[in-house]
């Protein structure tokens, strides 16, 4: 039955038509060059933006067909894991700087609201390592342009929602004579007590509350064609981690603080420009209120990039990353170098072909693998309308073991060697831009053959990590989206599907899938508005996940399908732009897991309030 | 009736599909649902916070394996979060489930007739006379104790102050012997006044206990382990006369096990392993060995080790975490005989 329903959105999809998901509303943000994100021919490249200042960052990321979220609960860790990978696999750029924390090697996103951020790009694949270690499955690249805010304006916003959810929000930008600033401030706190049922008996969820803290300082100005910018993010969250169903009783806290400071100058002549960041990241978590783990992490990044001939683009840069990490966990504190230098070319040999070839050595202790990439794309068709292409891209990757995995004290294993893939992926993408009326078909394939993944086995008291796997996943995502308009409405709408096979082969289950890859993953939704009502709905389809390699029935967490709609009204009084939304997830009040054995909450509300000078 | 039905059918595949799996000649098809006699259990404590404890069931006369015999008995029920260990006595089982706090109480046939709740951190359980008793961490950072359990009316009449992270349990004489893993010592509680009557210091992290011939208990001490947890290689076996609590003799074995022990029938070997290399003590002229008596090559990480009625050594390989376990089977010759995959992460045995 499924299969019947995911052919049906298949034929839909096919007919249904598109604009792509890159939708620029917000007007107070120019983006510049895109140093990070160009060189990626052949390759799928996702810019995202807010549609509203609110948007959580899930919701951004639950259309992307690439990605599966793993929240660990309501509010809880949440990592993002790229087509059949895992979340380690997941690299994460803050302005060019790798963010993941250093001692997970993961990036927790319920800790990066949409509120403290300007633009995020999703990269599926591993052309991404060029940037660093951790791309095997793709890169996440946040506010990764330079960014020049204009004009001055100040937001504010609140959202008040089911399970003692709060939130609270203001920012503001301001510029002079080519001087310019921002600031935001957040506050977010949700108690989480929401009912589930284990087995036929329905309980209260409790010990998962939840509480976010964030502040960030931007500032930058204009010399000539030198810019100079800063970037200044503080974050704070106190957490409950949510118990599991069975053991509902049992309270554990996380403190999470991190800091991010990002100095950039930028400068810009006709043929080239050359980009100088550095960076200071601290992330600090408290355990239980008596184990402190702090890495430090100051990094350095330099990217000239210029045209050598008319046809060819050419980008030289490297990369410096030292970590300073302790912890009650570690014997001693952890010092590591990462070096890495890069060189890309970008050549359009004929008007129909371009093609972009990346080479990147890293040096690390004696894990430094050489990780080159090749795209192309043809365009196979184009006019005022249609533009029809192609891309290919062949990439290998590379993920360094995390400081906890080599340092973590007892059973880290220093001697562990780096996870290593090769993928090829080819999609086509057809485009048709004509008068009141957008759509977009696209469809990717992709293999990736990777190794040495790295999975913690018992060992006496404790258990140690080991290169243990060779994983292979295939894959294919098919996305369409389509944008008109008519009787006075704008209509858009958007639908897609991937299914991933992830396939162990090593051990006793080779030939089984890797757990917590659903296979099918279906996501639809549509929206409709004028200048002052939207409305929208949207399903997002989560197929069967084995929480176990035996893939036995027992390891089965069923796949499910998640409804959502809301409704936003603006309302303009002279230069006061407000907006009042209502929002309701998981309309049907289905029960599902994410993760075995932690409760998601059923039907739940969301009201909305932003009010903009 | 449907019921029934259901039963025989999940039972039938299951059976089909160990059947297929074994390289043995596939026996005539009894489909009658299994006793759970004459076999051994293998507890598979699951994944922590993944409540995926299960158990199977190997029966060796029929080579017949039954993968998740708790739920296929009682249907819709999971046994729970890290099932520590299972303990039989008279027509009872006994299914520890140590991170739900709980314990389950079956008949000899594995049918649920009630969940005791309020444990807190349940490790181990031994019975004497219609009382059973039971280890409890009670938490990480407090000192634990013994609930003692009316066996006839099913609940917790007492419970007895331990030192730190009581472990294992064993009966001699009228004493009761408990290992606190975490304070180095043996704990000997009287079966008459159930106090605590003396204290034996013996090696680091002392864990499981059996008897030997002579009746004497000999405790499995895992090692210590140095400020940045390196291994200080002081694993050791004690000896301890029960007529006296004292200690008779000391075998340092010049490494860290995991301080799960299994005795033969005879009472003259014991069993360790440390990492994937078994090896033997003999009771009657301890010494420490130079090589392991031999190796499983195929194992990823030994999590338990047992001794069966039939003098065959058990060993449960707990693989990591996310494969299902492997039990590997080799006779006192160190020959292995057999070898099949269970739930996740096997830590032990029970013989019927």
């Amino acid at each position: 039955m499924k299969f019947v329903c995911y052919i049906l959105a298949m034929l839909m999809s096919l007919f249904a038509l598109a604009q792509s998901s890159d939708t620029v509303r917000l007007d107070e943000v120019v983006i510049e060059n895109e140093p990070f994100q160009r060189f990626s021919t052949g390759a799928k490249v996702v810019s995202l933006k807010p549609k509203q200042d609110g948007e959580s960052l899930s919701d951004l990321l639950e259309r992307q067909p690439s990605i599966y979220l793993k929240n660990y609960g309501n509010g809880q860790l949440s990592s993002i894991a790229f087509r059949g990978t895992s979340a380690q696999q997941t690299n994460v750029l803050w302005h060019g700087i790798p963010a993941n924390y250093p001692t997970l090697g993961q990036m927790d996103f319920s800790q990066w609201p949409v509120w403290m951020l300007e633009t995020i790009a999703l990269q599926p694949g591993s052309a991404g390592a060029l940037y660093g270690s951790g791309s095997i499955g793709g890169t996440v690249l946040i506010d990764s342009e330079p960014v020049r805010l204009q004009g001055s304006g100040l937001s504010i916003r609140s959202e008040f929602g089911s399970f003692g959810r709060q939130f609270y929000g203001a920012k503001a930008n301001y510029s002079y004579d080519g001087v310019y600033g921002g600031t935001k401030i957040f506050f977010a706190e949700i108690d989480n007590d929401f009912d589930y049922k284990l087995g036929d008996d329905h309980f209260t969820q409790q010990n998962a509350s939840n509480q976010n803290f964030g502040v960030q300082q931007t500032a930058g100005f204009q010399h000539g064609n030198h810019q100079f910018s800063a970037d200044a993010v503080f974050t704070s969250n106190d957490r409950e981690i949510q118990p599991i169903k069975t053991n509902p009783d049992k309270q554990t806290t996380l403190e999470t603080t991190n800091f991010r400071l990002a100095a950039n100058h930028n400068l810009e002549t006709e043929n080239a420009s050359l980009t100088n960041t550095v960076a200071y990241l601290l992330n600090s978590t408290l355990y239980e209120d008596t184990i402190r783990t702090t890495a430090r992490q100051y990094s350095l990044l330099s990217v000239y990039l210029f045209s050598l001939t008319k046809k060819m683009d050419v980008r030289v840069g490297g990369n410096f990353n030292y970590y300073l990490a302790s912890s009650r966990n570690y014997s001693q504190t952890i010092k590591e170098t990462q070096l890495a230098i890069f060189t890309s070319v970008e050549y359009s040999p004929i008007r129909f072909y371009k093609a972009s070839l990346n080479l990147r050595q890293s040096f690390y202790k004696s894990l430094a693998p050489f990780s080159p990439s090749y795209g192309g794309e043809f365009v196979l068709f184009e006019n005022k309308n249609w533009r029809i292409s192609s891309g290919h891209q062949l990439s290998w990757g590379f993920r360094y073991p995390t400081l906890n995995e080599l340092h973590w004290s007892p059973g880290g294993n220093p001697d562990l060697k780096s996870e290593e893939s090769f993928s090829v992926e080819g999609g086509f993408s057809a485009r048709y831009k004509g008068r009141g009326l957008k759509y977009k078909i696209s469809a990717q394939a992709y293999k990736t053959w990777s190794r040495n993944w790295v999975f913690w086995i018992p060992s006496g008291a404790w258990s140690t990590p080991q290169n243990l796997r060779d994983v292979v996943v295939k894959g294919i995502e098919i996305e369409a989206s389509l944008a008109t308009e008519g009787l006075d409405l704008n209509y858009e709408g958007g639908i897609n599907y991937t299914y991933n096979r992830t396939t162990n082969k090593s051990g006793t289950t080779a030939g089984n899938q890797m757990i917590y890859v659903p296979l099918h993953m279906a996501n639809l939704f549509w929206e409709v508005s004028n200048q002052k009502w939207m409305l929208g709905v949207k399903a997002n389809n989560t197929g069967m996940r084995f929480a176990a390699m035996s893939n036995s029935e027992s390891s089965k967490l069923a796949g499910f399908t998640l409804v959502g709609c809301q409704v936003q009204r603006k309302f303009n009084i002279q230069e006061i732009t407000s907006e009042v939304g209502f929002v309701v997830e998981n309309l049907t009040d289905v029960s599902y897991e994410n993760i075995k054995n932690l409760a998601m909450p059923g039907r739940n509300y969301q009201i909305n309030i932003s009010i903009k000078l | 009736m449907q019921k029934v039905a259901f039963y025989s059918l999940l039972l039938l595949s299951i059976l089909t599909v160990s059947c297929l799996d074994s390289n043995d000649d596939p026996k005539p098809q009894t489909p009658v649902v299994e006793d759970f006699k004459e076999g051994v259990f293998i507890v598979n404590e699951g994944g922590f916070e993944k409540s995926e404890g299960s158990l199977s069931f190997f029966n060796p006369q029929t080579i017949n394996l039954t993968n998740e015999a708790y739920a296929l008995v009682n249907t819709d029920e999971t046994v729970g979060d890290v099932l520590q260990s299972v303990y039989a006595t008279g027509d009872e089982m006994f299914l520890i489930v140590n991170n739900d706090n709980k314990v389950i109480v079956t008949d000899d046939s594995l049918r649920l007739k009630r969940t005791m709740t309020n444990f807190s951190l349940p490790r181990n359980m031994v019975s004497y006379e219609g009382k059973g008793y039971i280890t409890e961490t009670v938490s990480y950072a407090e000192s634990g104790r013994v609930a003692v359990l009316d066996l006839e009316r099913g609940f917790v009449s007492k419970t007895i102050a331990m030192d730190w992270y009581p472990e294992s349990l064993v009966i001699a004489g009228d004493h009761l012997y408990v290992s606190n893993q975490g304070s180095d010592n043996l704990y000997v509680v009287s079966l008459i006044n159930e106090e605590v009557v003396d204290t034996i210091a013996v090696g680091a992290s002392p864990g499981r206990m059996v008897l030997d011939d002579d009746g004497d208990i000999w405790v499995a001490c895992g090692g210590g382990y140095g400020a940045d947890y390196a291994p200080l290689n002081n694993g050791a076996l004690y000896e301890v006369d029960p007529e006296t609590n004292a200690v008779v003799s000391t075998v340092d074995l010049g490494m860290n096990i995991d301080a799960k022990i299994a005795i033969n029938n005879e009472g003259e070997r014991i069993y360790y392993y440390s990492g994937n290399d078994v090896y033997y003590v003999s009771t009657s002229s301890p010494a420490t060995p130079s090589d392991p008596f031999f190796t499983v090559t195929n194992a990823l990480g030994l999590y338990g080790i047992g001794f069966s009625p039939d003098d065959l050594i058990y060993l449960a390989d707990a693989r990591d975490f996310v494969e299902p376990g492997e039990v590997f089977i080799y006779n006192e010759a160190g020959v292995v005989v057999s070898n099949f995959t269970v739930g996740q992460l096997p830590n032990g045995f029970l013989f019927d």
